[in-house]
């Protein structure tokens, strides 16, 4: 079981960027007139943030980044590692980390990592990152967890087109002998590798000549085997049973009661789903924030976006016993338990 | 836990209840749902959660494509409730 706590190190700083162009679900054109009320009283997604050309994943977590460097005042040579979270990187090859490490002024000295993670990415990132720096003593850090899933969507697709949001952010970790544990409980489930699939351009399926050909594949859903696809109630299925026992494992696995915990941050689906799970835990709805109305689901920054969006002043402030919670592609998902605060917070960065 | 269970007709209810535009003395347990005007696949996903919030039955994507009627959903959930 991939249940660890991981010793010695203190989140220090959180910062989130996103695309300034903004996209109204109640204008929406893929999806019907009489449907865009019920869908957005039902996924709670009014409006969402969509990066044009040419504004990648690492763009949005570079800006983040160097925000948050700056108000940490951390000089570039102390950082001993960065890790690039996306699914949207730059490039098939090379991965991301490398040329973000060398745009932030990152020294050599730094080690630079790559994980294609999305919904879960950002409590896998956290997880990955921290046991390194315990294990290697390493000192101060950045984990860098952004997507521009609307890059893969096709436009005449009504089952993603108005749920994804495009956002980068940056989070700083730093060494500290008497930080409280942070607690993961990580899993996965390869069987539904399908149900959120880009199918075409990589190994095993290569681009085909006629690739970009759009295909029904439901009323409302054409799109190529370049675009993303997802299966909407494989994933509600999927969800609505597995995150509430993972959470609840963790808070065993820690000693935890919810009644401890300040806040409950999950991956932002869509508010159907979420609220299902937030049922499923007992939980009351001030413990559950949401940026699903604003910012959409942004994919692996879904948690970095609630967090500076909707608990900024408190974590600025204060120590937070926080659960974030992640799920969704691969099939993955995983919770983490941390005390967080007061830490580094900017504003959200628009670009 | 017979108690628990609701009865065909109390599902039938419920199930219309999911519906915002369709008047509920139109759904029956032989409504072939997705002949009605207003069901989408959103339609699909809230009465899924319905389900699970109500009963506390989760249901695959494979079930409930399997369902014509109301009384086919009904088949599927029933025996789920604990």
């Amino acid at each position: 079981m991939a249940r660890m706590s991981i010793e010695h190190i203190a989140l220090e700083g959180i910062a989130t960027a996103v695309p300034r162009n903004t996209v109204s679900n109640y204008e929406v054109a893929v999806l019907p007139e009489k449907e865009r009320r019920l869908f957005v009283r039902t996924t709670g997604i009014e409006f969402r943030r969509v990066a044009p050309p040419g504004l990648t994943a690492a763009d949005l977590c570079r800006a983040a980044a160097e925000r948050l460097l700056n108000e940490l005042g951390w000089p570039r040579e102390e950082i001993d590692a960065l890790v690039f979270v996306s699914q949207t990187p730059d490039y098939l090859i090379p991965g991301s980390a490398t040329q973000l490490q060398q745009q932030l002024g990152l020294p050599s000295s730094c080690l630079a990592l790559d994980i294609n993670q999305g919904c879960a990415g950002y409590v896998y990132g956290l997880a990955t990152l921290s046991s390194l720096m315990s294990a290697g003593h390493l000192r101060k850090t950045l984990l860098l967890v952004g997507d521009t899933i609307t890059h893969l969507l096709s436009p005449e697709d009504k089952s993603t087109q108005p749920i994804f949001s495009d956002a980068g952010s940056a989070t700083a970790l730093q060494f500290q002998p008497d930080a409280a544990p942070l607690h993961f409980n990580l899993q996965a489930d390869g069987q539904g590798y399908r149900s959120i699939i880009v199918p075409e351009g990589g190994a095993r399926q290569p681009w085909q000549a006629d690739g970009e050909a759009l295909r029904d594949h439901a009323p409302g859903v054409r799109r190529s085997d370049r675009h993303m696809g997802m299966e909407g109630l494989a994933i509600f299925h999927f969800a609505s049973r597995e995150v509430a026992p993972n959470v609840n494992a963790l808070l065993d696995f820690a000693r935890t009661t919810t009644e401890q915990v300040d806040h409950f941050v999950f991956h932002q689906a869509n508010r159907l789903l979420n609220e299902t799970i937030r049922k499923k835990l007992g939980l009351p709805p001030e413990k559950v924030p949401y940026s699903l109305p604003h910012f959409g689901n942004t994919s692996c920054a879904t948690i970095p976006v609630t967090l500076v969006d909707q608990l900024r002043d408190q974590l600025r402030t204060a120590t937070n016993k926080l659960v974030l919670s992640g799920f969704g592609v691969g099939l993955s998902w995983g919770s983490a338990l941390l005390d967080c605060g007061p830490i580094t917070c900017p504003e959200i960065i628009e670009l | 836990m017979d108690s628990v269970r609701p009865s065909l007709e109390d599902f039938t209810a419920h199930f219309a209840a999911q519906l915002e535009e369709t008047d509920a003395a139109l759904i029956a347990p032989e409504t072939e749902f997705r002949q009605l005007a207003e069901w989408s696949s959103m339609q699909s996903l809230i009465v899924i959660a319905s389900f699970d919030w109500e009963y506390g039955v989760t249901m695959s994507a494979e079930e409930m494509k399997s369902a014509r009627t109301v009384a086919d959903l009904y088949a599927i959930v029933k025996p789920k409730i604990a």
